[in-house]
């Protein structure tokens, strides 16, 4: 399992455009994909419950990434992330 | 024990309702509850992915029509799509079909409104709009759910107590009178169009309980009091019970009332009074004969309007008017003219305005908009064969917005004539009194219109200066203001005296306190929803006529409502006990 804690740098989170990007790139891996915010876990290919979990700029999410992919998976959220959620 | 709740809204239409509850939130979705036997869940579960598939393909086939516009718009598709296809909410809601055994749709719809609160609760206004999207999503789902066409307040299957956010003239039409008992609904003030739909529906109806299809889960018993506007959820056997009571003793007072039905509306010493009937809707017309109405006082057209999302053709209004005509046929039918505010009928160029109340509205739009006007004259006309239609026309102030009317439809007229269209030349064109000024000059007008018809819903309006949807001053909003009466006396009096007849076709006429004092100020006619003209005949029948114009005098010397309100109940109370002395509590049953 992979496990990192990854900042926010985009305005406004995870407003429909970013959970949407993320949402895509998640759902190309098999392995499980977890989002977790103040203690709130939701499952990273689900986009009603990205929806769910608003973060401001700066706030911190712990993205953990399990299974046989893990680490293209991780490489690719982690890239998503820092390019502020644009889809390159 | 489900725990028992009472409710208060504003009474709409009378009578009692126990039932079971059946809801219609604000997307016009039916919320329903069944549960599933075993063999039932896996077809449940086959109905919720074709839902799930067939809305993906709608979301596609927008997508396409899309793919121009702006990029943005393309990935709000794209976005709804991955909703659609939400493996956590997948898997939630076929888990809690096995879980629960409970249709789909309520499964599904409850789950969709949790993530929807969600959203409006978090701080942040884009999220709050993201709302929308999921509400949007929902409907979609369920409606393929459900199927498609279907109006939910149409083919109930079982006879229930309808709760609703609102209720639009459209709906009203669609609406299953067979099978519901009774209808309550968010919005709407006591004069809004739901409470007029309502009655028109002629079932007992409650208005204006905020947040009932949060607090009402389907399936909940439910008792409704269209006397006090109270709603009773999941009551006690106790409550059930007196409320069983009440129901036979009002079938009993139905029974008694069905026995004047047929019977003139005349007072003790001779004087008639001509009682007809206030619709909206073209079907309300079965109903004149159950209750006894003298043909149709007030036709009101702007509903016409509003159900059909447009304006109506010439054709359209004609058949229409036609068929009221030859239903009530020898009677008369009173045909008003449209009485709408610029916002209904334009909404493309409206600009909002400050005051509709005092703007651009009936006779206003009409003598600009001259177009929809004629047409809508040219209908009543063409209609008119049977010589039993009067025209009447709305909202007149100034002695001007008579002649132009009368001098459009001379035209309108004059074209029928060289079109060899038959029509009724001497037919009666009278006006609303409803606001002040013409009331001042009531005696100039009578010289030019064949009625009037005194419209006090408006008149107590904007006499006393009271917005009567405005909570903070609906207590001004006095239906015995001596001001009021004043105003109705003289309206009849120049009538009169200008030997035209006068009527009445506010909700006035269906208080049966005023009854009397209206008599005794020399009212011809007074027209009332269906639903009350019985027991206006049954007050008529109760008094005499000079005794009636004794009451009225000594009404008008009053200084206040009050005063006016405790006389003529004192009055009444010696002359009808039965009915006034407050026969049955309806508010005091056991809680």
């Amino acid at each position: 399992m992979i496990e990192k804690e990854l900042k926010i740098a985009n305005e406004n989170g995870f407003h429909l455009r970013p959970a949407s990007n993320f949402v895509r790139i998640a759902s190309k891996f098999i392995s499980n994909i977890t989002v977790t915010k103040d203690g709130i876990s939701i499952n990273g290919k689900s986009i009603l419950g990205l929806m769910s979990l608003s973060c401001e700029r700066g706030s911190k999410i712990l993205i953990s990434v399990e299974g046989e992919d893990e680490k293209k998976a991780f490489r690719e959220l982690e890239q998503l992330v820092h390019d502020k959620f644009e889809l390159k | 024990m489900k725990k028992s709740i009472s409710l208060n809204g504003a009474a709409a239409v009378p009578g009692v309702a126990i039932g079971k509850a059946y809801l219609v939130d604000e997307d016009h979705l039916k919320i329903v509850r069944r549960y599933l036997k075993d063999y039932e869940i896996q077809e449940e579960i086959r109905i919720f992915k074709d839902a799930l598939n067939e809305t993906e393909s709608d979301i596609l086939e927008m997508k396409k029509h899309f793919i121009d516009l702006s990029y943005e718009k393309g990935e709000i598709f794209d976005a709804h799509l991955q909703m659609i296809k939400d493996e956590s909410m997948i898997k939630k809601t076929i888990d809690k079909i096995k879980k629960d055994k409970e249709n789909v749709d309520y499964i599904f719809y409850n789950h969709m409104i949790e993530i929807q609160n969600n959203l409006l609760k978090s701080k942040d206004e884009y999220l709050q709009e993201r709302a929308q999207d999921i509400k949007d999503l929902k409907r979609r789902v369920i409606r393929k759910i459900q199927g498609e066409d279907h109006s939910p307040f149409a083919n109930l299957e079982e006879k229930s107590v309808v709760i609703a956010r609102n209720l639009t003239p459209f709906d009203s039409v669609t609406f299953d009178r067979t099978m519901a008992l009774g209808f309550a609904v968010e919005r709407g003030g006591i004069t809004s169009h739901a409470v007029i739909l309502a009655r028109a529906l002629n079932i007992p109806s409650v208005v204006g309980i905020d947040n009932l299809l949060q607090i009402i889960k389907p399936d909940d018993t439910i008792i409704l009091n269209g006397f006090t506007g109270e709603l009773i959820i999941n009551p006690s056997k106790e409550v059930l019970e007196s409320y069983r009571k009440l129901k036979m003793s009002l079938e009993d007072r139905k029974k008694e009332l069905n026995k004047i039905v047929h019977l003139p509306a005349k007072t003790i010493d001779g004087r008639e009074i001509e009682l007809s009937a206030n619709i909206e809707l073209p079907h309300e017309t079965d109903q004149l004969i159950k209750v006894g109405a003298k043909g149709v006082g007030l036709y009101r057209t702007e509903y016409l309007f509003l159900t059909e999302k447009k304006i109506p053709s010439e054709e359209t209004q004609m058949k229409i008017y036609q068929k009221i005509s030859k239903v009530v046929y020898p009677d008369f039918a009173i045909i008003r003219t449209i009485d709408l505010g610029g916002d209904k009928l334009f909404s493309d160029t409206y600009e909002r305005e400050r005051n509709p109340f005092l703007g651009w509205r009936a006779i206003r739009v009409c003598l600009e908009k001259t177009d929809i006007f004629k047409n809508q004259l040219r209908a009543i006309l063409r209609a008119s064969v049977l010589k039993n239609i009067r025209i009447m026309l709305p909202f007149i102030a100034t002695m001007e917005e008579l002649t132009d009317s009368k001098l459009l439809l001379e035209e309108v007229k004059e074209e029928l004539r060289n079109n060899k269209i038959e029509f009724d030349e001497n037919i009666q064109l009278g006006i609303m009194i409803e606001i002040p000024s013409a009331v001042l000059i009531a005696g100039h007008l009578a010289k030019e219109a064949d009625f009037f018809s005194i419209g006090t819903n408006d008149l107590i309006q904007y006499t006393l200066a009271v917005d009567r949807i405005n909570h903070k001053v609906s207590g001004l909003y006095q239906t015995y203001n001596p001001a009021v009466l004043r105003l109705i006396k003289d309206t009849i009096q120049a009538g009169h005296e200008n030997n035209i007849w006068v009527g009445l076709c506010g909700e006035m006429a269906a208080v049966k306190h005023m009854v009397p004092i209206l008599v005794g100020l020399g009212i011809d006619k007074l027209s009332v929803s269906p639903v009350f003209l019985p027991q206006v005949k049954e007050v008529i029948r109760a008094v005499k006529y000079e005794d009636m114009k004794n009451t009225s005098e000594e009404c008008l010397k009053f200084k206040t409502a009050e005063e006016v309100e405790n006389f003529i109940t004192n009055k009444m109370c010696h002359i009808l006990p039965r009915i006034f002395k407050e026969p049955i509590n309806y508010g005091n049953i056991n809680k």
